[in-house]
């Protein structure tokens, strides 16, 4: 496989897609800790209310 | 009837083992390169001693063995895969009872096999005060042991043995990424290689910024990648990523944790371009729904008992050590003590369910895995959708996992099988903590742990706990990773010794 040629899908190369790929890894664990706050955030606010 | 093995059997087996032991033996050369720039000349003799008796071992059993050209059969290239392993784990705890940071080889056995097996359960001595090349031993066993052992041989040395993909089915890796095994483990190491320069470098980084010197910050940003990755939990310190007591250190790690349970199958699908794998694949879903849920149970349980101050504090408690759990890593941001005592119990069982789903297939995570506990899932969809439906009516259920796949009986039975033979596993784990005097929620949270390959430990995991205990773990850790197949072939080997005729 050489790096620098390119898809015939996508017109990237190898490098870029992989480039591409790893960013699209990184979006996702972002976005589940993005879900993940907003559900602690829920049930802590639900909590503190009870509390009050 | 059963055919007893041959001596011809022992010598195919003898020689493929020989040449797996020989590539784990390359290894030696990295801590030796470390103990060597940084004088730890005691430690040099230790890993000396280690790679020249891996090296003999290895030699002696390709003289003594076959090196067929013929393909190896089921059973043969199963217990090549376990007594692999096994023999790896034997050998490669040689220069860490030199080193004087264990108590007996059982120990040093014990910390190889939960390296191998990318746990992190440790029985180590003041870890604090270990030498640089320990360290990275420990952490370069976990990193090969994510990718797999066999996959790695594969890459450097067994290149023409027939039945490869057999050995690499037995490591507990069953899907290719091409057509050829070959390039399929020179791809699982393209990625894991790739991930490892950026990840130690971001690691690093965040170190040094921290206040950590050089090299200091890059050898802990090495070794926190590799375990990181692996979703191994070894860590240069023995506070584990609280020590760093860093926002940044520990996103990092997440980052590289949750990656590094991913299916490397999709790590290629989605690096050649094919993105929406990243959304539509049955993996990534069904953990994305298990670890919200888990989260959502295990921050009810922590914020009914007010433990932390606020929403912030609580989900980098929560959210970290729960995606620690369910990827299989066992870092840990919080005292061994804080879980039993602070937590409670249906924390606890939180922490266990998660630990228990695990990571992804193909992966380095270990426990029951996301594809599994997909296919059930939708299997339990198509026997609901079957009763509401008339008894006419001719339906399919499918899952994505790289292409649309009609989900079928064989799928179910398998996931199913291997899913039950983990929770008895994780429950025969539990009553033996029971009966050896620990609380069930503390004796399951800690075979769960083990056998799920996890390595998050709520105290039972140390040098003085019951023999039995630790050879059951030992069990686990090696069982859990292998997929339980490659360890029933061994002992199906080892009655056909005996019965066969």
């Amino acid at each position: 496989m050489t790096v620098m040629a390119r898809s015939r899908s996508t017109g990237r190369t190898h490098i870029q897609s992989a480039a591409w790929g790893i960013v699209v890894e990184c979006l996702y664990v972002a976005v589940l800790c993005a879900a993940l706050f907003l559900i602690t955030a829920a049930i802590w606010f639900y909590f503190s209310r009870c509390r009050v | 009837m059963i055919s007893r093995p041959t001596l011809r059997d022992f010598s195919i087996i003898g020689f493929s083992t020989g040449k797996i032991l020989t590539g784990v033996s390359l290894l030696y050369v990295v801590p030796l390169a470390i103990a060597a720039a940084f004088g730890e000349w005691s430690a040099f003799v230790d890993f000396a001693i280690g790679l020249n008796a891996t090296l003999a071992a290895g030699a002696v059993l390709i003289l003594l063995g076959d090196g067929t050209r013929e393909p190896t059969r089921w059973i043969q290239s199963m217990v090549i895969a376990a007594f692999s392993w096994f023999a790896a784990m034997l050998l490669c705890a040689i220069p860490h009872f030199l080193s004087g940071n264990f108590l007996s080889y059982l120990d040093c056995i014990f910390d190889v096999m939960s390296g191998f097996t990318t746990t992190g359960l440790t029985l180590i001595q003041d870890l604090d005060h270990a030498s640089h090349s320990l360290n990275m031993w420990r952490h370069l066993l976990t990193y090969v042991g994510g990718q797999g052992m066999i996959v790695m041989v594969l890459v450097f040395l067994l290149r023409g043995t027939a039945g490869a993909y057999m050995m690499y089915v037995g490591e507990g890796k069953d899907e290719r990424l091409l057509p050829n095994i070959v390039h399929t483990s020179r791809a699982i190491w393209l990625i894991s290689i790739v991930y490892l320069i950026i990840g130690t470098a971001v690691l690093s980084l965040l170190l040094a910024r921290e206040g950590i010197g050089f090299p200091r910050c890059l050898l802990h940003g090495l070794w926190l990648f590799q375990s990181a990755w692996s979703t191994g939990g070894f860590a240069p310190q023995s506070q584990n990523v609280l020590y760093y007591h860093s926002y940044a250190v520990e996103l990092g790690t997440l980052f590289f944790f949750v990656i590094g349970s991913f299916n490397f199958i999709l790590h290629y699908a989605v690096w050649s371009g094919n993105v929406r794998e990243m959304w539509k694949n049955i993996e990534i879903r069904s953990f994305t729904v298990t670890a919200a849920l888990t989260t959502a149970l295990l921050v009810f349980a922590l914020a009914q008992l007010s433990i932390y101050g606020d929403a912030f504090i609580l989900f980098r408690r929560a959210v970290y050590n729960l995606l620690s759990a369910h990827t299989t890593t066992g870092f840990a941001t919080a005292y061994v003590q804080q879980f039993k005592a602070d937590w409670g119990d249906l924390a606890l069982l939180a922490m266990i369910t998660a630990m228990a789903f695990g990571g992804s297939a193909c992966s380095t995570a270990g426990g029951i895995k996301g594809l599994r506990v997909g296919i059930i899932a939708k299997s339990i969809y198509h026997e609901i959708k079957r009763i509401v439906l008339s008894e006419d009516a001719v339906f399919v259920t499918k899952f994505h996992h790289i292409r649309d796949i009609i989900l079928g009986d064989q799928q179910v039975k398998m996931a199913g099988l291997i899913a039950l033979c983990y929770v008895v596993l994780y429950f025969t784990g539990g009553i033996l903590g029971v009966v050896c005097g620990y609380p069930f929620t503390d004796a399951l949270f800690e075979s769960t742990s083990a056998g799920s390959n996890s390595g998050l430990s709520c105290g039972i995991t140390a040098a003085g706990m019951p023999l039995i205990l630790k050879l059951y773990y030992l069990l686990a850790m090696w069982a859990g990773r292998l997929e339980f197949i490659s360890l029933f072939g061994l002992i199906a080997f080892g009655v056909s010794v005996f019965r066969g005729k």
